[in-house]
């Protein structure tokens, strides 16, 4: 219904109140026409104003609603293809995750299937052409350690310490060593006195004490039998014992034996380094002994390992010579090995104590005055001896009956007076020119010992003085069926005015 | 209070016949195909409990020989309180071969129990000794106990090493 419908009714109702009933339709209709004739021409326009609009009203609800709808539809298919979009990007994702997978297990696998062929190759390269690798590799190698050198410093001296830290300690260690074998093989001999040349050879109290310092640890002992190899006795200072030295005793047997008849039966195993362990041997008649230590072995311990042994032999050798493997016949050598565990007890370092130095200093000292005494009794038996046993001289003729008189007294023969061409004495008064030897003495071609001797004056010969210097005189002996020789005599054994 | 007993032992035969396979069959029970062929001297142990009151603690010495080597080093078969000769039921040869060992045993340890083995015998393909000249050797060697092992199925490995323990006094 419209509403102009409504309206009309309602004018229809206001007519009805104002004007008489059953009045004529026409009449009416004509009265109507001159009353509201131009109000509903207005209402009738109204109405169809109205109608159109509803017209566009429903066209545009209508319209609207397609919009809508098609809105909704858009919005669908968006959400849908977001959906999709979305489905499309995770099943992207775990593709591509897939592939990175993928990516890597391939990377592996080449790795994988590469590195025994590179590292085949580059170690035939290495072999082949080491030079020409060095060439290619090495700068680069000196670039890299460089760089990281300069960037990473502190990385690489963590990394590198405990290497070089090993080297050094080895090297630093093996040098010790070598000053201790020498230091021992200057100080192996035994008696004082050898000991006193040793000193003397320099070896100081300063390198003695350093050697007796020097750490060491003994780890082991352990006897073994000779014949078999079978592990008879063991101790260790932890008191840990292994199990395995049952092996290493048949081992160790084993490599004394193929030393022995590979380079002798002179030679003998006494040492096996072995990394910073040191394996010493000390083999007596049927047993031997080894000790397992690390450090520096301490002074005198191989004459303590050979002392132990032989005396644990000497003690138990009926146990030993009949040993057939069982164990229960074997004593225990617990006591007998326990010096070997603590040798400091034993191996005092005699060198260092102060008693030892102050007696090595007394002996040195009595030493030395003993020397000087000698020197001094040597230098004054050479300066006397001419004087004291002038014919004694290596080129001077001795002749036993005519022993020496090395008396001062002058005995003046009383025929001086005599004459002298008839007798072989002079028989004239000295004259201040003359003389006679009271001793025979050696007429030399200086004056002093050191000049050679030419002959012999005897005791009573007469001579000549023809000049003197310093106690000795050069004279003419002057004696008949003598020729009459000429030389320098010590003014001691003549007599002269 | 168990006796322990410690014996010595010696594997001897030639090169390859495979005493350190026996020996690594017996005492690590495994087996290992790779060749590695004994330099010298070898000690490996095992621990038989004969009975409830003695245990043998086997010291077992793998000696390499071959034909260059006129047979093993001779100190180390001192002392040896027992001993296998082992032979490849593969390479009739090294059948042969045992009477040198034999008789380097006899001159340092003599009168010691032997026990005589034919390896490999999982070859079965290419076996060439028989039980027979197995045993005929054993008897001209005056061995105690003859027996075919394989160090690879382990066939026979176990019974070897304990019946010579069981000997050793
Ligand atoms: N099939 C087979 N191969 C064996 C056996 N015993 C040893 N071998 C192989 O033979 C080779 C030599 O063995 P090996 O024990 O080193 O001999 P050895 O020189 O006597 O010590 C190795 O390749 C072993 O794997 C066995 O019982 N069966
Ligand atoms: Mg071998």
């Amino acid at each position: 219904m419209s509403i102009f419908n409504k309206k009309s009714e309602g004018q229809a109702i206001q007519q009805e109140a104002s004007s008489t009933h059953q009045v004529d339709d026409a009449l009416l209709h004509a009265v109507r026409s001159i009353l509201v004739g131009q109000e509903r021409e207005q209402l009738e326009a109204l109405d169809r104003k109205f109608q159109i609009w509803q017209r566009e009203i429903s066209a545009s609800e209508e319209a609207t609603q397609i919009r809508f709808s098609n809105i909704i539809s858009e919005i669908q298919a968006l959400k849908e293809s977001a959906e999709k979009t979305n489905y499309q990007t995770q099943s992207n994702a775990s593709a591509l995750r897939g592939l990175e997978r993928n990516n890597s297990n391939a990377e592996e696998e080449l790795a994988e299937r590469l590195t025994p062929m590179m590292a085949g190759l580059i170690k035939k390269t290495l072999q082949d052409a080491p030079q020409d690798m060095a060439e290619t590799l090495g700068p680069l190698i000196g670039l890299a350690l460089r760089q990281q050198v300069r960037t990473q410093k502190k990385d690489i001296v963590d990394t590198l310490y405990p290497v070089i830290g090993e080297t050094i300690t080895k090297a630093v260690s093996e040098a010790i060593n070598e000053l201790i074998r020498n230091l021992d093989r200057r100080m192996r001999k035994r008696s004082p006195a050898e000991r006193i040349t040793a000193q003397l050879q320099g070896i100081s109290a300063g390198e003695l004490f350093f050697r007796d310092t020097l750490p060491y640890q003994i780890e082991y002992v352990f006897i073994i039998h000779r014949h078999s190899g079978l592990l008879l006795a063991q101790t260790s200072t932890n008191r840990e014992l292994r199990d395995d030295l049952d092996l290493i005793s048949g081992m160790l047997t084993a490599i004394r034996d193929f030393a022995q008849d590979s380079l002798g039966e002179g030679g003998e195993l006494n040492e096996i380094k072995y990394g910073e362990q040191l394996i010493l041997l000390q083999t007596s008649q049927d047993i031997y002994v080894a000790a397992v230590l690390s450090g520096t072995i301490p002074q005198g311990y191989n004459a303590l390992l050979r002392l132990v042994v032989s005396e644990i032999n000497v003690k138990y050798e009926q146990v030993f010579r009949d040993f057939d493997g069982n164990m229960d016949n074997i004593p225990s050598l617990e006591n007998d090995l326990r010096p070997l565990l603590y040798p400091y007890d034993i191996l005092k370092p005699t060198e260092i104590s102060s008693k030892q130095k102050k007696t090595v200093f007394t002996i040195l000292v009595a030493l030395l005055l003993l020397l000087s005494f000698f020197i001094f009794s040597c230098i004054f038996t050479i300066r006397l001896w001419p004087y004291a046993f002038p014919q004694a001289t290596p080129t001077a003729t001795y002749i036993p009956t005519q022993t020496p008189m090395p008396t001062l007294t002058f005995t003046l023969e009383p025929t001086i007076t005599e004459n002298p061409t008839d007798t072989p004495f002079p028989t004239q008064t000295l004259r201040p020119d003359q003389g006679v030897a009271v001793g025979n003495v050696n007429i030399r071609s200086g004056p002093g010992i050191e000049n050679p001797v030419l002959d012999i004056l005897y005791e009573g010969e007469r001579f000549i003085i023809l000049d003197q210097d310093n106690g000795w005189l050069y004279l003419r002996r002057e004696v008949a069926n003598k020729p009459n020789i000429e030389g320098w005599v010590n003014s001691l054994w003549i007599d002269h005015k | 209070m168990t006796t322990i007993l410690q014996k010595k032992i010696c594997l001897l035969g030639d090169f390859s016949v495979g005493k350190t396979s026996l020996i690594e069959r017996y005492v690590y029970d495994r087996f290992s195909g790779r060749y590695l062929s004994t330099i010298g001297v070898k000690i490996s142990r095992k621990s038989i409990e004969l009975n409830p009151d003695t245990t043998v603690n086997m010291l077992i010495w793998d000696l390499a020989g071959s034909e260059e080597f006129s047979g093993v080093q001779a100190s180390y078969l001192q002392g040896a309180k027992g001993a296998i000769l082992v032979c490849d039921l593969t390479r009739p040869e090294t059948l042969n071969s045992l009477k040198k060992y034999h008789s380097q045993l006899n001159a340092v340890s003599p009168n010691i129990p032997i026990i005589m083995v034919g390896n490999k015998e999982d070859l079965t393909e290419s076996i060439q000794l028989t039980k027979a000249q197995i045993h005929e050797q054993a008897m001209l060697l005056n061995v105690t106990y003859e027996l075919t092992t394989s160090a690879k199925t382990g066939k026979g490995v176990e019974e070897a090493f304990y019946e010579l323990a069981r000997r050793l006094d």
